[in-house]
């Protein structure tokens, strides 16, 4: 491992990769702190600059700006109210307050050092995890590949609270559009009705552009309106011994967050509002959280900030995405032309580790830009949304044109917008479709090639230790709001 | 917002009976009768899609008509958001018509247009900008061939 790391630093230290992590971290830092662009919206709208970059520079790019628009989300949060990214959601609470006080300063300051800190435990976790989860899963076959799909596909229906059929919906339309085109295995057409572009598929890139990016500038023209920001008390940073008592708040919220984001689908959104009820639970003053206090700035942000590197475990070991930006970026080392999973930590331990580095820079360079640089990344906010959203919708048109060179693409793309403004309208996520895509083709193929290898035995799925457990794990999670929900029935009977 | 949910519900569910009927036409070739062949997985998909939206359909039906769905306020910028609409179709159409670059001048235009935005210098030197900012980027620097259209020919 030491000499893979070895290997990582060392390209990673190159200078035009170095520049790429840069690039990655402002500007996801800049998408992060413009309210209404989320980091997967960033990550899909970057994407089409990568196709012409070497794998190392690329991906390096794309998770360099996964850490920074987490933590630039709260940077809008904090100042305006309005969370950058939906996993700084909950930092507004206290940060907002904050800010009211005439404490902007010290709540951005909280926000970037906790979100450097639980950023750098969970690539930490990362580098020490991923590669025994890889060994691990050298060993798994159809069935497993199967089941372990299906599990991740699950975890789909805790993504929003109160929608998890909607969830499961949503999955589900994403795995019926992966089947459109040919069948790999047979070569047969599906679902094309004669039209020869949409033989090789409907493109998973070009739906992520329109379901996250036009979906969200559709939905900025109906409702966006006008907001004033105050930048007056930003210099004034927190104090050693303000950010002492917040140790173990902010150890807490970094395990939490990593172990939440190594679990698929769920991202940074969830793990900031568990983390941030926790911290709540375990103070010693859980009626001040809400009224503008560090803790509650300094869990979500850890929090959130840890999943990126716990999302990445899933993401690059098995190939399934922790989370809807993960999913972007496993979609970034499918053009660059290689495959996700276990085997990667084989061929190219260089590409894996450049990408473990990368992650720990881009934690370091947004905490130094973030503590003196704040004033300017708040700036951005104030862009004026009428120069923004023509700029986007003309990137999302052209990102999706790039991927193929052809105008079927551009098409998929406005519709998959439009129907994601209307779905979002009536409670549906964009996560569970885009979740569905990535995992469609593995499931189904995984099933059919365990039938046809294992003449039609469905018990193989159970009799296997590895994939029943991930069937357990799945019937669990299809079950846990039901648990959840009587749960907390009970506790108020009592 | 109860009509539109019924509407979109009631859209997928036509939707996808159309697939459904439409998956009987993927050949399914007598080697794989008694194997899991291309048809069958779409097929299971698309049942429980209809069940599912089905069920969803009958809870929304059952609502009261005055209870709201928590989502985002909307109704206040309905016209900006159909002309959006519009903007970006018109877009989609001249992009192979005209050409790349003169249909992305044309789309930040009207664009900002229907934002409300007169100044005349940002209407002028923003389409242009970002026109030759794609242009440099897309076309100069990463080879994207954009289609040439009857204007686009020049570029």
């Amino acid at each position: 491992m030491i000499d893979n790391l070895i290997l990582g630093i060392n390209a990673i230290f190159q200078p035009f990769n170095l520049f790429a992590v840069l690039l990655g971290v402002t500007s996801g830092v800049v998408v992060g702190a413009l309210p209404g662009l989320s980091a997967t919206m960033g990550a899909a709208l970057v994407l089409p600059f990568t196709f012409m970059m070497e794998p190392i520079p690329a991906i390096s790019m794309l998770s360099a700006l996964y850490c920074g628009a987490i933590y630039g989300g709260s940077i809008p949060a904090i100042l305006i109210n309005t969370p950058g990214t939906p996993a700084a959601t909950i930092t507004t609470l206290d940060g907002y307050k904050l800010s009211q006080q005439g404490k902007a300063g010290k709540a951005l300051g909280t926000a970037v050092i906790a979100s450097g800190i639980g950023g750098l435990f969970s690539v930490l976790v990362l580098i020490l995890l991923a590669p025994q989860v890889a060994k691990i899963a050298l060993s798994f076959a159809g069935p497993e590949y199967f089941c372990l799909a299906v599990f991740g596909l699950s975890m789909v229906t805790n993504i929003q609270a109160g929608s998890e059929l909607k969830n499961i919906i949503g999955g589900l339309i994403g795995l019926i559009l992966v089947t459109v085109g040919i069948d790999t295995l047979t070569g047969f057409s599906r679902f094309t009705f004669g039209n020869v572009n949409l033989m090789s598929g409907i493109g998973f890139i070009p739906v992520m552009i329109g379901l996250f990016a036009a979906a969200e500038i559709f939905r900025l023209a109906e409702t966006w309106v006008k907001t004033k920001m105050d930048l007056k008390s930003i210099s004034d940073l927190p104090k050693f011994s303000e950010l002492w008592p917040l140790r173990w708040c902010i150890l807490r919220s970094a395990v939490l967050g990593t172990f939440i984001g190594i679990l698929p689908a769920e991202g940074g959104t969830v793990a900031s509002f568990m983390s941030y009820n926790e911290a709540k639970r375990w103070s010693r003053h859980p009626e001040k959280f809400g009224t503008g206090i560090l803790e509650g700035i300094a869990a979500p942000e850890t929090a959130n900030n840890a999943a990126t590197g716990g999302a990445m475990i899933p993401t690059l070991t098995l190939g399934i995405p922790g989370s809807s930006t993960t999913a972007v970026i496993l979609g970034g080392l499918m053009i660059q032309g290689l495959r996700p999973g276990p085997l990667l930590f084989t061929n190219q331990p260089k590409l894996v580790y450049s990408i473990f580095i990368a992650m720990a820079i881009a934690n370091i360079i947004f905490l130094i830009i973030g503590l003196y640089g704040a004033k300017l990344f708040a700036q951005v906010a104030r862009v004026p949304i009428y120069i923004l959203c023509p700029i986007v919708m003309v990137l999302c048109f052209v990102g999706s044109y790039a991927l193929n060179n052809n105008t079927t693409d551009v098409w998929i793309m406005l519709i998959s917008g439009i129907v994601g403004y209307y779905m979002k309208k009536i409670g549906f996520s964009a996560a569970p479709i885009v979740l569905g895509m990535v995992l469609g083709k593995l499931i189904e193929y995984s099933f059919r090639q365990s039938m046809n290898i294992f003449d039609n035995d469905l018990s193989i799925f159970i009799t296997r230790p590895y994939s029943a457990t991930f069937l357990f794990l799945t019937i669990i999670s299809f079950c846990w709001p039901m648990i959840s929900k009587l749960w907390k029935n009970k506790k108020i009977n009592r | 917002m109860r009509i539109t949910s019924i509407i979109i519900y009631l859209f997928f569910i036509a939707l996808s009976i159309l697939f459904f009927i439409a998956s009987f036409w993927i050949p399914n070739p007598e080697i794989l009768q008694n194997r899991f062949g291309p048809r069958l997985f779409p097929q299971i998909i698309l049942v429980a899609i209809v069940i599912l939206i089905a069920f969803l359909l009958y809870q929304e039906i059952g609502k009261p008509k005055n209870e709201k769905i928590p989502i985002y306020k909307t109704g206040e910028n309905k016209n900006r958001f159909l002309k959006t609409i519009f903007i970006s179709f018109l877009f989609a159409l001249l992009f192979s018509w005209i050409g790349g670059i003169p249909a992305i001048f044309i789309f930040v235009l009207g664009f900002i247009w229907i934002w409300k935005v007169r100044h005349p210098i940002i209407l002028i030197f923003m389409p242009f900008l970002v026109s030759l900012f794609i242009y440099l980027v897309f076309h100069i620097m990463l080879s994207v061939r954009f289609p040439k259209g009857f204007i686009g020919i020049f570029f």
